[in-house]
């Protein structure tokens, strides 16, 4: 099985929007932590999260998140 | 205005947690020391008990803010973004430690009562401080900036 990973654009999202991660957290009803840890890819959200965050940024989940293939340290 | 608000009670929440910790371990830490210290050493039986009484303070006082901070946002529409899945994911793992500790604990004291008697007492009291401890310490952890 493909080791995989969940990639974001929610730095690139709030660039174009300008918004802090403050006020994306605030418009999604979540905490300012929460926001920072999804963008870092340390925390993968619940589908509802990623919807809720696709509608604020008006574009579909998939262009949001997208599933990649790790790349493998030891090639 | 909303914004600082749900970061301001995030951070007010860190905080309070930080000194339960601090509070919790000063007071029950000298709690069990209390009874492990020679009586006759009455200097080192006195500074332990002053500590113990400011880490019970501490702990008492901040319990208190807490608990008042959590029913004051119980009803608020921002308890929803405060106690928020990466909150809920952070206390369930804080639990998972606090019960790896007291597993953990209750396996050596087993093992240690095979060669040597222990009080029941102690056992139940260093059980509790660590399983505590572990699950307001691994909070911490988890949810540090």
């Amino acid at each position: 099985m493909k080791d995989l990973e969940l990639r974001n654009k929610i730095k690139i999202q709030r660039a174009i929007k300008n918004i802090t991660q403050d006020e994306l957290a605030a418009q999604i009803g979540v905490t300012r932590k929460t926001i920072n840890t999804i963008e870092n890819g340390k925390y993968v959200p619940s589908t509802i999260l990623a919807i809720k965050m696709a509608q604020y940024f008006e574009i579909k989940v998939e262009e949001l998140f997208e599933l990649v293939e790790k790349m493998n340290s030891d090639h | 205005m909303e914004i600082s608000q749900i970061e301001q009670l995030d951070n007010s929440r860190y905080k309070l947690i930080k000194w339960l910790t601090v509070g919790w371990a000063a007071w029950f830490g000298t709690f069990i020391m209390k009874d492990l210290v020679n009586d006759r050493l009455i200097f080192v039986q006195i500074l332990i008990g002053f500590v113990g009484l400011v880490g019970f303070l501490f702990f008492i006082i901040n319990l208190q803010k807490y608990l008042r901070l959590a029913s004051k946002i119980k009803y608020s529409r921002l308890n929803d973004a405060l106690n928020n899945e990466l909150h809920q994911i952070y206390k369930y793992k804080s639990f998972r430690w606090g019960f790896i500790v007291n597993v953990g604990i209750i396996g050596a004291f087993y093992i240690t009562s095979l060669f040597y008697q222990i009080s029941a007492k102690l056992v139940c009291e260093i059980t509790l401080y660590l399983g505590v401890l572990s699950f307001l310490v691994s909070g911490l952890i988890y949810n540090k900036d």
